[in-house]
């Protein structure tokens, strides 16, 4: 079925407000190490632009700029941006685990802390940009835009290119 | 129908694909002829290192980098770095980068350049002990102490006491974990305040004893920094029960 062009003139820039609302209420960034040290690049140029305030603690970020994705980015991510779950004032004591069940515990506990995590995979510094909301872990926004070779002049070039897309996207424009 | 040939010819090619399937390179990688029962060949990363065959070392090398990166020594002298000779010459005397944020990139070039020299020498293994892909935690206690963080001397030191013992990377670095794999060629370790990416750059029989090595680039990266160290090291492994060691870490000189 065809939809009339004018509902989509309509719809189509609803979702792209609504996709640009997340993004303009970053203000502060945190930057996660990137291959080929992009961050740094990155860094320098969001500040000296003033797109973001780059912050060094993550707590401080409302978002978090990253060139990875998946399960290593997770865990990296709940790292550094874990906040202490609230505790109930008057929850009931855990009921006393006894034999199989407390082994069981035990062994869970020990695979979690051995630093045996289910195999994943991660992209590092191939050209892939995020921006991801701390809070919702929302991909806000991303970019492809890969550096033709690794040399600080070309990697301050794409970092350029990233922040001037970014400062494009922020301002609603194509 | 195809001729018989024809036919004999895809059989023998399927099979060598199937027994070796490190010998088939792909966009990402490059392998040399192929070892002996299923063992892996001579390999490198194509995307890190630039080459598609063993044979376009020395032109890789001579290439100049199409740019450039400021170093400065200690009297505030400057000098460029502009391909893999003046990049060994100049940190061999004492020249560093001159931003921190070009201390990483200058790393990667610095060990792109020395992991080509040592390309030269590979030849195929004979006997792996090392870690086969996929890599998931039990990497973790086979990896070698010499590959772990080290912002202070003392760390070093204490580094360096646990290389000699043959003690792994968690004896100096009680908060190192596996965190992920990519592929067969990289692993990212992380631990509290840090995370390091392992980078296979080659495999293969690099100090002559017949066994597999492999040459792999750590990229360290501290959290809340801009501290970043990149460093090649030539790992081993004598046996199934042991941890690597390393044969050598490869530097400028």
């Amino acid at each position: 079925m065809m939809l009339p062009k004018w509902f989509l003139a309509l719809i189509v820039p609803m979702f792209l407000l609504a996709d640009r609302a997340g993004l303009t209420q970053v203000q502060t960034v945190y930057l996660m190490p990137m291959g080929y040290g992009l961050d740094q690049y990155l860094a320098n140029r969001l500040t000296s632009e003033s797109v973001f305030n780059v912050v060094t603690d993550p707590k401080r970020a409302d978002a978090v700029l990253t060139d990875q994705l998946g399960g290593g980015f997770e865990r990296r991510f709940d790292e550094l941006f874990r906040r202490p779950e609230p505790v109930a004032e008057h929850a009931p004591p855990p009921p006393e685990k006894k034999g199989k069940e407390m082994d069981a515990e035990a062994i869970a506990q020990l695979k979690l802390t051995s630093g045996q995590p289910p195999i994943s995979s991660f992209s590092r510094g191939k050209g892939n940009i995020f921006l991801v909301d701390i809070k919702t872990r929302q991909v806000l926004w991303s970019l492809y835009e890969r550096p033709k070779k690794i040399l600080p002049d070309e990697l301050d070039r794409t970092s350029g290119r990233i922040v001037l897309r970014l400062k494009k996207d922020l301002a609603g424009k194509p | 129908m195809l001729p018989y040939a024809v036919l004999s010819f895809l059989a023998v090619v399927l099979t060598g694909c199937l027994s070796t399937p490190d010998a088939a390179p792909t966009p990402s990688r490059g392998a040399s002829k192929a070892g002996a029962a299923g063992l892996p060949v001579v390999w490198w990363s194509t995307s890190e290192l630039g080459i598609t065959r063993l044979a376009g070392i020395d032109a890789e090398l001579a290439k100049p980098f199409e740019g450039n990166l400021v170093v400065t020594d200690k009297a505030k002298e400057k000098g460029l770095i502009l391909d893999c000779a003046s990049a060994r010459t100049l940190q061999t005397q004492g020249y560093k980068a001159q931003y921190p944020r070009d201390i990483a990139v200058l790393g990667v070039l610095t060990a792109k350049c020395l992991a080509l020299e040592a390309l030269k020498t590979a030849q195929p293994a004979r006997t792996n002990y090392m870690p086969v892909s996929p890599y998931d935690g039990r990497v973790i206690d086979m990896l070698p102490a010499a590959l772990a963080p080290a912002v202070s001397p003392a760390q070093q030191a204490a580094i360096d006491a646990a290389g000699r013992g043959g003690q792994p990377i968690r004896m100096v670095e009680s908060t190192v974990a596996f965190v992920a794999a990519r592929g067969d060629d990289e692993i990212l370790l992380g631990g509290e305040g840090w995370q390091e990416t392992l980078v296979l750059l080659g495999r293969g029989d690099f100090d002559g004893d017949s066994k597999l090595d492999w040459l792999v680039r750590t990229d360290l990266a501290v959290q809340r920094g801009t501290h970043r160290v990149s460093r090649l090291f030539l790992l081993t492994r004598d046996s199934p029960e042991m941890v690597m060691r390393v044969i050598r870490e490869l530097k400028p000189e």
